[in-house]
């Protein structure tokens, strides 16, 4: 089922597109280099944390049948799995559904 | 030339091209503002603004997606948006849902029947949530997967399943009463 009418908009979304500047990508060089700043400073905030939790994390003592128990419970863990493409169903076949 | 060599090209500075993303793809935004809306809307209206739309979105597009994905997604919104600024309902008499069925396999009479009974789904269609009816349109008429819609109407593959699960519940419930 298509649309009955043909479509032909290109001339009239260029005109409004010459007048529109488009904007930049990413940003300008300055911004550019705040990101790289800004992006470089919070990099070393999350290393900077990671090593600290790291340091500071004790091991746990677990038993082997602690851990058995947790590899048991991953391994239940069912995966959401792919959904079924939905078929080409024409309202036909939706009639066929709902009735 | 694939759509992301034309896209970078734009992004570039060769702005003329975005000329043949518009002729690639205005026949596709008109088939599915048509599927959502029939003629409640003014579908050259709607194909401008999508294409406007995407062209000021250019530069934030990455290419996780198709950009055919991207370009149905803006006109989902763009149509939605239309459509409650309008605030109005869908009406059967706008969705133009034609069986295609052939109808020699039944005699008159069940001809008549099955063409009241296609009438009745297109009522419900039409009274359906937008959420609900731009999923299934997208699932029915569009032969979108389940994960292509998840990507144009940027939610869960749980949610895609949710919409056409009560969609087709409600369209049940809305012809037995």
């Amino acid at each position: 089922m298509q649309c009955p009418v043909r479509v032909d908009v290109v001339d009239s979304v260029m005109e409004r597109v010459r007048q529109k500047e488009l904007p930049e990508v990413a940003g300008s060089s300055l911004t550019k280099r705040l990101f790289t700043w800004g992006g470089s400073l919070a990099a070393a905030a999350v290393v900077a944390l990671l090593l600290v939790n790291v340091l500071a994390v004790k091991p746990v003592a677990t038993s082997d049948q602690q851990l058995g128990e947790m590899i048991a419970s991953l391994q239940d863990f069912e995966s959401y799995g792919a959904v079924e493409d939905a078929a080409l169903e024409p309202i036909d076949f939706l009639y066929g559904e709902i009735y | 030339m694939e759509d992301k060599q034309i896209v970078e090209r734009i992004l570039a500075g060769e702005t003329e091209l975005y000329a043949d993303i518009v002729r690639e793809y205005q026949q596709k935004v008109a088939n599915l503002t048509y599927k959502m809306c029939g003629s409640r809307l003014d579908i050259e209206e709607v194909s401008q603004r999508v294409f406007v739309e995407l062209y000021t979105a250019l530069p934030r597009f990455r290419f996780q997606s198709q950009l055919g994905s991207f370009i149905y997604r803006i006109t989902v919104n763009v149509v939605c948006k239309m459509l409650n600024k309008a605030k109005r309902v869908v009406s059967a008499d706008e969705l133009d849902y034609r069986s295609e069925r052939p109808s020699e396999d039944r005699n008159a009479e069940q001809q008549l029947i099955y063409q009241e009974r296609i009438n009745e789904l297109r009522d419900a269609i039409g009274r359906l949530k937008d959420e609900q009816r731009t999923a299934l349109v997208l699932c029915t008429f569009e032969d979108f997967s389940y994960n292509d819609i998840a990507e144009v109407m940027q939610c869960s593959l749980s949610k895609v399943e949710s919409l056409i699960f009560r969609a087709k519940k409600n369209l049940a419930k809305e012809i037995k009463q």
